[in-house]
């Protein structure tokens, strides 16, 4: 179990601000780091590496600081993002160096090689692998010394779809076993698939965290879509437009359906039903429109 | 690369109208064309021109320092009336080669092998560019740099030869005979900078292999000559010279443009001799070439 | 204080292939030299020891030091596979320590055994010459892989520097200056040769002593150095790649320089945030909208829009190779690329391909940055005015809202495909028919009213060349989700 504490970090490159005060607790399961380009991560993931001092603030994990502290490596496992890595070795040669380096043995390296996957093409040499396998190498090699701390680097660039379930999988066991997985991307859909809590980063700034689904709700200053599809659309748009919880509804010919808008979504949750009933229509679809993380991410980057 | 996408038609109400980019169907200007932009592209980054700031500073720097000495050589002549100029015209560029070694290896990496590096290359192949266009524009633009290097000081010189009242017939057979000769200095020493770049795909491995290569080939050549020198083995000498490029070219005026030598002791190579030099410097400029264009036949994606 | 997997995995990258050629390449040549000597001379103590002193000592025990002991450590903080080093409980002044030992030995082994050789060839080590300027290489080496080990842990020019530092200060000062002998690592080695032979052929103008004292003193502080550089060796994080900002950089070595050039963008980002300039719709500052807008910078968004000057603008081969060695000259129009005028030559397909790429390389970012500009355009901002009418041109597919929210293309080339960018091309777009953009489903979208657009400043004139056929460019049918 260990955590990984960022406390007000700051970190500027001359006058060029990259993380702008960011204060958040990195906890055991699988938390995706969430962000445009250039809004910071990758910095912010080297910090938590070791890799990059904070300017102000500190990292610390389970209270030891990450900068300057070469044994805190026997807890953290990184992905890094570089593809870059000794080319002239094989495969095994590879996970087998990183494990004695850690001060383990072949047989470590082959049960990370294992876990993914990795051993038909173990003997080749990294040069002749393809993105996905360096990829997978370059986890092997992170996992070699069971680290309890996982920092990944935009880890699914450059993965085809079926490998990107694979690690995805694997993250989610490592996450389950009680594991801290961290993983950046500015890919929407992987991080909604696999991270349980999120954490926002805009412009350096810490935007957001936790489920996205609360965050929305907690989006109060932005009205709830909702599609409705129901057996009598006009009189259900009257009866809620009637109600404060709504501010806008809009009859979609086209798609048979109204579009509503719900400032208060508590109440419009329950007065939906009931207004139904009342009024004896059948509601046939309700589905909300901007409850994907992607709405909230655009809300959150766009504001 | 443009891709024909089909309009949809549902009905009249629901078009899909194109607001993308359209395809140019008009005239396109050619491989001549574009052989011939990157050939220019190429001559004025070798000067730094078209680049930042920072990368303009070694060119032009060097190319004062070439022409430095020149200026200074008319100053002192026309100040002193003297008969003739201190320096042949084509002795000046075996002077200053430490300046033109420096230059092409400053040079020919930054234009050849960042392309490799960075994998680029691809993108011009895939323009009607051919591998051979690539290369002789490279090669024709690093040469006519190291030209307009090597033949500014020779300008200023005949300039100020022709100010100072010296003998015109002279001077200009004088000069005519430094051009031939940095000319051919000048496809050699681009030729060589651009095959040891077109190897080493770090920028800066490329400029001290270049530096390197030229530097020590010179130093062995003129320790064994002077060692032969004192020997006096003198038929050895030109032999020997035929080891490094700055004295087969040289040896190549020695024999043919009436320059004097530097070798020690004085003695270039004879016409014979100077036959085989100018084949070991055609051939070597040829072999250049060719080794570039396997070079580049072999990069891909 | 040694770890043997660190040595073996610097060892077989300093002599993979083709630094192996290179390294063996001198020695060879000094044996070459050494055989056309003797034939030449026949045994002879004085040319022995030139030979030795200004070909093996001077030349090549150097350079090999610079290859070794810059290969050591370099390339890998380049590439960035030193993470894989770093990241481990190993202490950093071991891995410094390794490597050290690594480069000496390949140093001692490629340098001092030539020097050997070549010695007995030229004179079968007569007053023992040989040995001498072997001890001599042996001392040397040391000294020099510490120093351009160091040297390739702090900067990424270490070649250069290491070769300026032999060839020129050791060469050229050294004869020149009386005092620069005294820190030359070469007199240092030839100290100790003067020792080993006692005659008068080798001098050197540093006594014993301070020869040692100086050798050992500078192994040992650039060891120590090196071990607390390494210590604090950040990797900035974000990889530059060549497409995103016109350069590369290694992101390591103190990251200065070139992270901050990149992120100017947020410089600009910042300050604007501050002056709460930016026309966002609620009065704050939008990420987007405020960055890389201005016609001035714009680092991290590739100049796709530089790639075609306005019609009529001379050929100008202003960026260098289209697009690799220059910076992206900041979104103005007037920056053309070589015949990206008429679209055709290299320039203009390359600048298109260049763009597709890096638009690509964008993902969401791209098209959201592409919205908002519509967005400000909407609400009347003006801007750049070429600048605007490209960034407003959505790639297909693309849909713009009064939200900025832009849904991403299902294809990768989303933009540019179509290499026709000139002005002419541009005013053939600008001429829409009412009626505008299909509506998508299932996000709540709306599209942009067309008439909301017309009266605030549209650009350009509308044309009468409007094409009534359909540009080859349009987006499939079906294509929204």
């Amino acid at each position: 179990m260990t955590t990984l504490n960022i406390d007000h970090v700051s970190r500027w490159f001359g006058n060029v601000v990259a993380v702008n005060d960011i204060t958040m607790t990195i906890g055991p399961g699988v938390t995706g780091l969430l962000g445009p380009n250039g809004a910071g991560k990758s910095t912010l993931i080297n910090m938590m590496g070791g890799f990059l001092a904070p300017s102000t603030g500190s990292v610390t994990l389970d209270g030891e600081p990450t900068w300057r502290n070469e044994q805190i490596y026997k807890k953290i496992g990184i992905v890094p993002e570089r593809e870059a890595m000794y080319d002239f070795l094989t495969g095994r040669e590879f996970v087998v160096a990183n494990a004695e380096l850690h001060g383990l043995g072949a047989k470590a390296a082959g049960r990370a090689l294992a876990t993914v996957e990795m051993e038909y093409a173990q003997d080749r040499k990294i040069s002749t692998y393809s993105k996905g396998m360096r990829q997978r190498v370059k986890m092997a090699s992170a996992l070699v010394h069971d680290p309890s701390l996982l920092l990944l680097d935009e880890p699914f660039n450059g993965m085809d779809p079926r490998q990107r379930m694979q690690l995805m999988d694997l993250l989610r066991r490592m996450g389950d076993e009680g594991r801290t997985v961290l993983f950046s991307s500015h890919i929407l859909e992987e991080v909604e698939q696999l991270a349980a809590h999120i954490e926002v980063i805009v412009a350096g700034r810490h935007a957001a965290s936790g489920d996205f689904r609360r965050i929305r709700r907690l989006m109060t200053d932005r009205p709830h879509r909702y599609l409705v599809r129901s057996s009598d659309d006009r009189a259900l748009a009257a009866a809620l437009i009637a109600d404060p919880s709504t501010s806008g509804i809009e009859v979609d010919l086209a798609e048979g359906a109204l579009r509503i808008q719900a400032v208060d979504f508590g109440r419009f949750t329950v007065l939906l039903p009931r207004v139904a009933k009342d009024h004896g229509i059948r509601l046939l679809t309700v589905s909300p429109s901007d409850e994907s993380l992607e709405s909230v991410f655009s809300y959150l980057v766009a504001a | 690369m443009a891709v024909e996408q089909p309009l949809t038609q549902r009905g009249d109400q629901t078009r899909i109208h194109n607001i993308g980019y359209r395809n140019y169907d008009g005239p396109r200007l050619g491989r001549a064309y574009a052989r011939r932009s990157l050939y220019s592209q190429s001559l004025r980054g070798a000067y730094g021109l078209g680049r930042s700031v920072k990368s303009k500073v070694l060119p032009m720097l060097l190319f004062v320092v070439m022409c430095v000495p020149a200026a200074i050589m008319v100053a002192v002549a026309v100040a002193t009336k003297a008969k003739d100029l201190p320096v042949d015209y084509t002795r000046y560029a075996i002077i200053m080669q430490a300046v033109i070694s420096l230059y092409v290896a400053s040079q020919g990496p930054q234009s050849v092998s960042r392309d490799l590096r960075f994998k680029t290359v691809p993108l011009y192949f895939s323009r009607p560019i051919e591998t051979a266009d690539y290369v002789r524009a490279k090669f024709a633009a690093l040469a006519s740099a190291l030209f307009v290097l090597t033949a500014a000081p020779l300008i200023v010189l005949y300039v100020g030869a022709l100010l100072a009242k010296l003998d015109f017939a002279d001077q200009t057979k004088g000069f005519a005979q430094g051009l031939v000769s940095v000319a051919l200095l000048s496809l050699f020493f681009a030729g060589i900078g651009l095959v040891i770049s077109a190897v080493t795909p770090r920028r800066g491995f490329g400029i001290a292999a270049v530096i390197a290569v030229l530097t020590i080939s010179y130093g062995a050549v003129s320790t064994l000559q002077a060692i032969a020198d004192s020997q006096n083995s003198t038929t050895a000498i030109p032999w020997i010279g035929l080891f490094s490029p700055i004295t087969l070219i040289d040896g190549v005026q020695s024999a043919f443009l009436g320059a004097t030598s530097a070798f020690p002791g004085g003695e270039g190579p004879s016409s014979a001799q100077g036959v085989v030099f100018l084949a070991v410097v055609l051939g070597l400029i040829a072999g250049c070439y060719g080794l570039l264009m396997r070079r580049y036949r072999k990069v891909g994606l | 204080m040694y770890d043997p997997t660190v040595a073996r995995l610097t060892y077989r990258a300093l002599l993979g292939r083709r630094r192996a050629l290179i390294l063996g390449a001198l020695p060879v040549l000094l044996i070459v030299i050494a055989s056309v000597v003797r034939l030449l001379t026949g045994a002879d103590d004085q040319v022995a020891s030139d030979v030795l002193g200004g070909f093996a000592l001077a030349t090549m025990v150097p350079i090999i030091g610079v290859i070794a002991g810059t290969g050591a450590i370099g390339p890998e903080i380049d590439d960035g596979s030193v993470v894989y080093l770093l990241a481990k409980p190993l202490k950093r002044p071991t891995i410094i320590f390794t490597k050290l030992i690594v480069a000496v030995a390949v140093t001692m082994a490629f340098s001092a055994v030539p020097t050997f050789i070549a010695g007995m060839i030229l004179n079968g080590n007569g007053q023992q010459i040989a040995v001498a300027y072997t001890v001599a290489a042996l001392v040397a080496s040391i000294a020099y892989a510490a120093m351009f080990l160091l040297l390739g842990t702090v900067t990424r020019h270490a070649v250069v520097l290491g070769l300026v530092y032999a060839l020129v200060w050791e060469a050229l000062f050294g004869s020149l200056v009386a005092g620069a002998r005294t820190l030359s690592v070469q007199q240092w080695a030839l100290a100790v040769a003067h020792k080993v032979t006692g005659g008068d052929l080798v001098t050197s103008d540093v006594g014993l002593p301070t020869a040692t004292v100086l050798l050992v003193v500078v192994t040992v502080l650039a060891t120590w150095y090196a071990g607390q550089k390494l210590r604090s060796l950040t990797l900035a994080g974000v990889e530059l790649s060549f497409l995103d900002s016109g350069f590369t950089c290694a992101p390591s070595h103190w990251a200065k320089g070139c992270t901050a050039r990149r992120q100017r963008g947020w410089r600009s980002r910042n300050r604007r945030a501050k002056n709460g300039r930016s026309p966002g719709t609620s009065g704050t500052t939008s990420y987007w909208t405020s960055t890389s807008y201005g016609p001035r910078r714009r680092p991290s968004r590739p100049p796709a829009p530089a790639c075609s000057p306005p019609a009529g603008a001379t050929e100008d081969p202003t960026p260098s190779h289209g697009a690799p060695t220059s910076r992206p000259r900041a979104g103005s129009s007037a920056s053309g690329g070589a015949g990206g005028a008429d679209g055709s030559g290299p320039w203009g397909a390359f600048c298109s391909v260049y763009s597709v790429a890096s638009n690509s390389a964008y993902g969401h970012s791209g098209s959201v940055h592409a919205a908002s500009s519509s967005r400000r355009h909407v609400l009347g901002e003006e801007r750049d005015d070429a600048h605007q009418q490209q960034n407003v041109e959505l790639p297909t597919g693309q849909l713009a809202t009064g939200r900025g929210v832009v849904t991403p293309p299902p294809s990768p080339f989303r933009t540019e495909s179509c290499p026709g960018r000139s002005l002419r091309a541009r005013v053939l777009r600008a001429d829409r028919p009412p009626g505008g953009l299909a509506e998508r489903q299932g996000t709540g979208l709306r599209r942009v009213p067309h008439r909301a657009s017309r009266g605030r400043g549209r650009p350009r004139a509308r044309s009468t060349r409007a094409s009534s056929t359909p540009a080859p460019c349009a987006v499939p049918a079906g294509h929204s989700d």
